[in-house]
């Protein structure tokens, strides 16, 4: 480990950026291998994709604190991903072997709202939630919010489908369908309450809490004024 | 003046004087847990009230229903999307209202002879409020609402030999959704369930008149209490407005149901994390813990659902209404009570009660247990197992250390009024400390 690292603190301490294959050495070849053909700890990386790639690495999903890590919640690795410089170098670096996989998409924010509304009912909610807010998906997996994603991210997820979720091609979802999609959950990221776009929902259940409250609210007053006012009781 | 001459006028024809008299000098006990009844009468006020604006602007076609619905929030209603809300949110607390009254009239002994039948009205207006919710949860015809509806349908089906036409006498036909079921819904909603709650809340009140209000007064020949006019009655109007106050605020700063993010209903889109109603989340819970084993009785098939869906809430509801009768058998007290009892008076009765609220809540947490899941970080399937675990063990062990605890303070607090045996009284001296005087020394 400490070795495969040296040549990136060589590079820290010297003031250059390292290249591709010395992140690669240092951050993920433990697991996914020399040869990126993987090991017991990890999946090999030949054909996924750059899409693939590019979502683990940019959600901070990877690499992972240690192998058997349990990445598939991003608040756990927050602020601890790779500088996007690196990410990118990784990515130049890893082309040739991924190739073969989901292609890093182009995507720009729709502007057909309505249409993206649907595709996400249609395709999306199922697991991410009316809102974006997510939710267990069966046995230990779960689909994440999708509040903090960036439209990249949200088009690699797409296309890559990592982790439990489905890969959606060319043929499922078209160039300008991916845009409408992404838009719309930009735009339910900027939602406001009230307007016609679902922001993250409360829902029936801090409802029914907040009911109870209200009862509860009304019987301090009932309580305290109770208290205060016993006397005068005749018979 | 003009009250003295219409009373004239009518006591000439009628003779209300001395009716009026009667009812205005009547004494009713106070405490404060009384006037938890109160807020349920006066939430179901506020729905009939509200419930009934909403009916002007509602179309209860299942065509247009929702549309009718979000067009509440246009500029045609000026009020119409704070009506809606102050509507939904009277409902939720009109449950909660209802089941925290019964666990009131419960643990303070006041079902016990001869006030039974009360205690039954009280539990089936319980089960009608609730159904009556779950139909105008259900009216938007909305994407989270029609899930629900859809899951209650085959809730429905399952019931053996009769389930078929069950579910189609709900719906309105062989099929769901069917384009009545809104139509449905509504005449359930406006007419039928409102009209019985409304016939039993005044049985239920008559009864509370008829037979007198239970106190905890420890005088059985009198009523300890305050005359209606003035005392209770300006009360009891406070109360009206602390209701109608809060719930012009609930409306006012928290949106309930937005409808218009779930989309209308169509039966192929699914959205993660549904759940209903709170007041309905416990049957949403005990669905979701069943067991998926299909039992055959003479080669016909009795659906999983068919358990936890209908069985255990009947069974629930069963045992509760006959509750006053069994705890007269295990308990031999059949005599009649107008005094409330301290709620550790009978521990059986708490262990019971503590047993039952943890079920309940088990049951209504176990609705949600996707969401727990994925904010818990746990494996879904184990939270299901542990809660299919608690769902048995749980209630033995928080009714048996209720009912102990129950009998460890009631030995404390002797009937007569005496201290109990080795209480200590602390005198304070003329140097502002304090002295112990044992059992014996006072």
């Amino acid at each position: 480990m400490l070795i495969f690292a040296l040549p990136v603190l060589l590079a820290a301490v010297l003031g250059t950026a390292p290249s591709g294959a010395d992140i690669y050495a240092a951050k993920c070849a433990s697991c996914h291998g020399a040869q990126q053909w993987g090991s017991p700890d990890g999946p090999s990386l030949h054909r996924v994709g750059l899409a693939d790639v590019d979502f683990y690495l940019s959600t901070g999903r990877m690499p992972a604190a240690a192998p058997w890590v349990q990445v598939a919640h991003r608040d756990e690795r927050a602020g601890q991903q790779l500088p996007l410089a690196e990410i990118r170098v990784l990515e130049d670096y890893l082309a040739p072997v991924v190739a073969g996989g989901p292609p890093l998409p182009e995507v720009v924010s729709g502007n057909d709202l309505e249409h993206g509304h649907q595709l996400y009912e249609m395709n999306c909610q199922q697991c991410h939630a009316v809102g974006g807010d997510g939710g267990s998906i069966g046995r230990s997996d779960w689909a994440p919010a999708l509040h903090q994603a960036t439209i990249d991210q949200v088009a690699d997820a797409i296309r890559a489908g990592p982790g439990e979720m489905p890969r959606f091609g060319e043929r499922q979802l078209t160039q300008s369908d991916l845009d409408d999609v992404a838009g719309y959950v930009l735009a339910m990221q900027n939602a406001q309450p009230g307007s016609s776009i679902p922001s993250r929902s409360s829902g029936p259940v801090p409802e029914g809490a907040l009911g109870y409250l209200a009862i509860i609210v009304l019987m301090t007053f009932v309580f305290g004024y109770w208290r205060h006012d016993k006397g005068g009781s005749i018979k | 003046m003009i009250v003295r001459r219409a009373a004239g006028w009518l006591d000439e024809r009628f003779g209300t004087n001395a009716i009026v008299h009667v009812t205005l000098k009547k004494i009713y006990p106070d405490h404060w847990s009384f006037y938890l009844g109160e807020f349920a009468l006066y939430f179901f006020l506020v729905l009939v009230g509200t419930g009934i604006w909403l009916t002007f602007a509602f179309d209860a076609s299942s065509q247009n229903a929702y549309a009718s619905v979000l067009a509440l929030a246009d500029r045609s209603h000026p009020i119409g999307y704070v009506i809606r809300q102050v509507h939904h949110w009277a409902a939720v607390c009109f449950v909660a209202a209802i089941l925290v009254h019964m666990g009131r009239i419960f643990f303070t002994g006041a079902f016990r002879r001869p006030r039974e039948l009360n205690w039954m009205i009280g539990l089936c207006m319980l089960m009608l409020a609730s159904f009556t919710g779950f139909t105008g949860y259900s009216l938007p015809n909305d994407g989270l609402s029609g899930t629900g509806l859809r899951i209650a349908y085959s809730v429905a089906l399952s019931i053996p030999l009769i389930g078929r036409w069950a579910a189609g006498v709900f719906v309105g036909g062989n099929d769901f959704p069917t384009p009545q079921l809104t139509t449905h819904l509504y005449t359930l909603h406006v007419y039928f369930l409102p009209v019985l709650i409304a016939a039993l809340l005044g049985l239920h009140l008559a009864l509370v008149i008829y037979q007198k209000h239970t106190q905890f007064v420890r005088d059985p020949a009198h009523v300890v209490g305050r005359r209606f006019w003035p005392d209770y009655a300006l009360r009891t109007i406070a109360a009206l407005g602390a209701t109608l106050a809060v719930l012009a605020l609930l409306a006012t700063f928290f949106e309930i149901n937005p409808v218009g993010d779930y989309g209308p209903y169509r039966p192929w889109i699914v959205m993660n994390g549904a759940v209903p109603d709170w007041y309905a989340a416990f049957l949403e819970g005990s669905l979701r813990l069943g067991p998926a084993t299909e039992f055959r009785i003479a080669g016909h098939p009795i659906p999983p659902v068919f358990w936890p869906g209908l069985v255990l809430p009947t069974v629930t509801f069963l045992f509760l209404l006959l509750w006053p009768f069994i705890e007269a058998r295990l308990t031999g007290d059949r005599a009649p009570h107008d005094v409330l009892q301290r709620t550790t008076a009978v521990p059986l009765r708490v262990g019971v009660g503590a047993a039952l609220i943890f079920d309940g809540l088990l049951l209504t947490i176990a609705a949600g247990d996707d969401q727990t899941a994925a904010t818990l970080h746990v494996r879904l399937d184990t939270l299901v197992w542990v809660y299919r675990i608690a769902l048995f063990a749980g209630p033995v062990i928080a009714g048996v250390l209720a009912a102990r605890i129950a009998a460890e303070m009631r030995a404390r607090v002797p009937a007569g009024g005496e201290p109990p045996p080795d209480a200590v009284l602390l005198v304070r001296n003329a140097r502002g400390g304090y002295e112990e005087e044992g059992p014996q020394a006072g």
